[in-house]
């Protein structure tokens, strides 16, 4: 008789833990990101395109590694040479965790950046950073899951044409699932700070 | 007698007290874990599947293409198929958009599609595959100014 009360009081509260421990596997996180974060990780799927050298290279050769990859084009005017530098400044300042990150750079203009036209222009950024290109067929396959969408412009320039295109930059977890994805205007402080406190309490 | 007749009531009420918190726990566990996930499938009777490939991240404004994969029965990828879309608003008055695909490029179909609008859309996909089997599904989509949002949920 005298375990009854007690029992009927721990019921509800065992329940209400699992419950609890429910909503924070669905959405938990104990660091505000600066982009748009799943709310639980997705592997990207793997893709080999071409660098330098006709060198072929697949996103998964990266594992191990935090990879912050960008859809964009040598002739680009705005958009890419800022995240480029943006990142060129990233990984300065990562400092001794240097090492854990990556720069991967795919072409949207595979007409004119030839791998190494691609690897000519990144490693002017940073040494470390490379380019990646291949068919409009390959390009579109890897873009696939990010949703990346680029199109001739009618715009023409005195460097020729333009192209309109995704500015995000994703950031690919070691173990090769996507985690953030950045607008073309976040603060390279911002992504920064999330890729140390990544390294801090994942790695 | 007495005693225990004044604990029936009690008794009772504690009995239909325990399902109510299961019922309500189970309902609860399972809005929870079907939020979490998210699927743009449809499956047809002869067991074809069409697909809208959804990004892995909310979708960038500015796309002006849907990608959809076909799967067989056995899970294969049907690569010779032609698609035809056309999208309706939800409400009356607009003009369907119409499209076709231009063949599969590796495992999906990239079919150039323009939201004319925001709001809410029908998306109706038909298929006819190499060995004329059909199938047509369709997808409710949001669009906004922010993207192209899949409604289907499973």
């Amino acid at each position: 008789m005298s375990n009854q009360p007690t029992g009927r009081w721990w019921t509800p509260v065992f329940f209400l833990l699992f419950l609890l421990a429910l909503l924070t596997a669905c959405g938990g996180q104990t660091h505000e990101f600066a982009g748009a974060v799943l709310e639980e990780p997705k592997p990207v799927p793997d893709f080999t395109l071409t660098a330098a050298g006709d060198t072929p290279v697949s996103l998964s050769d990266f594992r191990g590694e935090y990879v912050y990859l960008y859809f964009g084009y040598t002739f680009c005017p705005d958009a890419c040479p800022i995240t480029l530098s943006k990142l060129s400044t990233l990984h300065k300042d990562l400092g001794d965790d240097a090492d854990e990150m990556q720069v991967i750079m795919v072409t949207v203009d595979p007409e004119r950046d030839t791998p190494d036209v691609l690897a000519d222009y990144v490693t002017r950024f940073d040494p470390s950073f490379i380019g990646l290109a291949g068919s409009k067929a390959e390009i579109d396959a890897a873009g696939q899951p990010f949703g990346i969408y680029y199109q001739r412009s009618e715009t023409e320039t005195a460097g020729g044409y333009l192209i309109d295109h995704s500015t995000r930059t994703y950031l690919i977890d070691p173990a090769g699932n996507a985690r953030v994805a950045y607008s073309h205007d976040t603060p390279a402080e911002d992504m920064l700070t999330d890729l140390q406190w990544l390294i801090a309490n994942e790695s | 007698m007495v005693a225990a007749s004044k604990h029936l009531p009690t008794s009772t009420t504690r009995r239909t007290g325990r399902p109510l918190w299961w019922l309500l726990i189970l309902v609860l566990a399972l809005v929870l874990t079907t939020g979490c996930r998210r699927e743009s499938r449809q499956t047809s009777d002869d067991g074809l599947s069409i697909e809208l490939m959804t990004p892995l991240f909310d979708p960038e404004a500015g796309r002006n293409f849907v990608d959809i994969r076909i799967l067989d029965p056995a899970g294969s990828l049907v690569s010779d198929a032609t698609l035809h879309l056309r999208g309706d608003m939800t409400h009356a008055g607009m003009v369907p958009v119409f499209a076709e695909s231009a063949g599969a490029q590796g495992d999906f179909y990239r079919v150039p599609f323009e939201w004319t609008m925001t709001g809410d859309w029908v998306l109706t996909v038909d298929a006819e595959l190499g060995d004329g089997r059909q199938a047509s599904r369709q997808f409710d989509i949001s669009v906004t100014e922010d993207g192209v949002y899949c409604m289907e949920n499973e």
